[in-house]
């Protein structure tokens, strides 16, 4: 089975390592070519556009991947009625989804993941340009949610393959799905991986500000309202309005990689759900 | 003859899907080492049938039992399109321990088809050919075939059978083979399963079913006992009337139907009966 699987999913393997590889190749050169300077304003000034696109094309690596390698790996089959030839031999349905599964979905999961902690190394020195590596899009483009995500979007991919029995719907509903659910954990859910940080100072120049407030004089919250302001300066303003102070809640970078295991685990228990639903489809819906 | 061994057993068997009841109420059998023919309309359930014979669906009522080794080849033929016929039989070897690789590629050289052509070049005779190939290459003992001769041109059908003819008289194996095209079976088949919106509607061996009707033709005064009426046709003056058993009908010409004319009057009749019905 595992000769079958391969010898059907070997194009699209060969053709998604390839385009990691590639990527893998740009980031290593960035960080060679950016090695010559520690100037800070060189580098940014060098390197700020290149680093805008990456990231965001780098948010997008995983989706297409789950959209065209692991939507089309049952959907396909369906479509042409060959599943009927698989199912119909002497594997039992349940090897013959799980080898599928695994040959078509396990490279492209490594070879993300690996690309992730090539672009952790190659980005280290150019991070600060776009605030902080804990930040979107670069929290996205590096570490360890690199392979989670595309283990997420691979299930959703194959899982939907299975239940809608169409390529494309397959693939419209990684697209949405996938989007979705990076749109809410990271909105909505990422900054409250670990409790804040605290500080009336300046956080440090790489964390990522999740909340500010304004204090009195005393050092208590004071509350701020900036359409009461005539058109005189900001700062005077603040003063009348009894403010003295700033306060900031933030994520130091340090947390990174403990913020990159939580989203990565989040997305891997999401895989882990849809290969579930998988697992009973194919026992019970497929034919 | 081994009539009490059947190869394949149907009891009550029925399936429901969302739409709606596809086969209902099935009992029936099979003779081992025949080949019957499965017969009906399109939507008749002749897909559905085969499927639970496999395996492939389940059953909402009653039972399906093969006796032996099952083999099957669903409609349309499906093989891996970018596959070689070469790497095809791989697929065969890797996915079967049983699999019998030098009878499967006597099987394909057979049929003149080069093992290193990619499946999405042959032709629908030789593609026909190789997907028999791969279904016999694990030596079924109880082969379904659905539809297997739907797209092909007239010569490539006479080819197909005789190969598939010529395997079941060195083999002895059990074959069930569904098509609508009636006339392709005749003379094929010694066994007949009819199906009808789901339902069998006929069974039986072809020999003793034919000989059992007889075909009337005669002036529309011709009086048939109406319960041996099967099917009955009036056109101008003349009446043509399919009845079962028995029996001489005065001023009318009779004789044994063809399976065709057989098969045909069933279906017809049917399709009045639920036109009357609805």
């Amino acid at each position: 089975m595992i000769w079958v699987a391969w010898r059907q999913q070997r194009a699209q393997i060969l053709v998604s390592f390839a385009f990691v590889a590639l990527i893998a190749a740009l980031v290593v050169y960035l960080r060679i070519d950016s090695s010559s300077t520690t100037d800070e304003d060189v580098l940014s000034e060098r390197y700020s556009g290149v680093l805008g696109y990456l990231a965001m094309f780098l948010l997008l690596v995983p989706v297409l991947l789950g959209m065209f390698a692991g939507a089309p790996v049952f959907a396909r089959e369906i479509e042409q009625g060959t599943h009927v030839f698989g199912l119909t031999q002497s594997v039992s349905r349940t090897r013959w989804w799980a080898t599928k599964l695994v040959v078509a979905g396990l490279p492209v999961t490594v070879a993300m993941t690996a690309l992730g902690l090539v672009n952790a190394w190659a980005l280290r020195p150019l991070n600060f340009i776009m605030s902080g590596r804990l930040r979107t899009p670069l929290f996205e483009g590096q570490g360890l949610v690199l392979g989670a995500y595309t283990a997420a979007a691979f299930a959703i991919g194959a899982t939907a393959g299975l239940l809608v029995r169409n390529t494309l719907a397959a693939m419209a509903i990684t697209l949405g799905g996938y989007t979705a659910t990076l749109m809410v954990l990271s909105n909505a859910a990422r900054s409250k991986y670990a409790a804040p940080l605290y500080t009336t100072e300046a956080p440090p120049p790489d964390a990522w500000r999740v909340g500010t407030g304004y204090l009195d004089a005393q050092g208590n919250p004071a509350s701020f309202s900036p359409a009461a302001c005539d058109q005189d300066s900001l700062r005077a303003c603040m003063l009348e309005q009894g403010v003295a102070g700033q306060s900031t809640w933030y994520q130091p970078d340090e947390r990174f990689w403990t913020f990159q295991a939580v989203e990565g685990g989040l997305f891997l228990l999401l895989a882990a759900v849809l290969i579930a639903v998988g697992a009973w489809a194919v026992r019970h819906r497929l034919h | 003859m081994i009539e009490d061994s059947a190869a394949l057993t149907a009891v009550g068997l029925g399936k429901r899907y969302r739409r709606g009841w596809a086969l209902r109420d099935c009992t029936f059998t099979l003779p081992v080492g025949r080949v019957s023919a499965l017969i009906g309309p399109n939507g008749a359930g002749k897909s559905t049938l085969m499927a639970l014979a496999t395996g492939l669906v389940n059953a909402t009522e009653g039972t399906v039992r093969v006796l032996g080794k099952p083999g099957f080849l669903s409609q349309g033929k499906p093989l891996y399109q970018s596959f070689t016929v070469e790497e095809m039989l791989h697929a065969g070897r890797a996915l079967n321990p049983d699999w019998d690789d030098a009878y499967a590629r006597r099987l394909v050289e057979e049929a003149n088809v080069p093992f290193d052509a990619k499946i999405r070049t042959l032709s629908g005779g030789q593609r026909t050919r190789v997907a028999l190939a791969v279904t016999l290459g694990r030596r079924p003992e109880v082969v379904l075939l659905d539809e297997p001769l739907a797209d092909l041109d007239p010569l490539a059908r006479q080819e197909v059978m005789q190969a598939l003819l010529a395997e079941v008289a060195e083999t002895g194996m059990t074959v069930l083979l569904s098509s609508h095209v009636i006339a392709d079976l005749d003379g094929i088949c010694d066994h007949l399963l009819l199906l009808v919106d789901g339902r069998v509607r006929l069974a039986g061996d072809v020999e003793d079913l034919l000989a059992d009707h007889r075909l009337v033709i005669g002036p529309r005064s011709i009086d048939v006992p109406s319960h041996a009426v099967v099917e009955r046709r009036d056109t101008g003056r003349q009446s043509t009337v399919l009845m079962r058993g028995p029996g001489d009908v005065p001023d009318a010409e009779a004789h044994e139907p063809s399976l065709e004319e057989l098969a045909l009057a069933y279906l017809r009749a049917s399709r009045a009966a639920a036109e009357v019905a609805a």
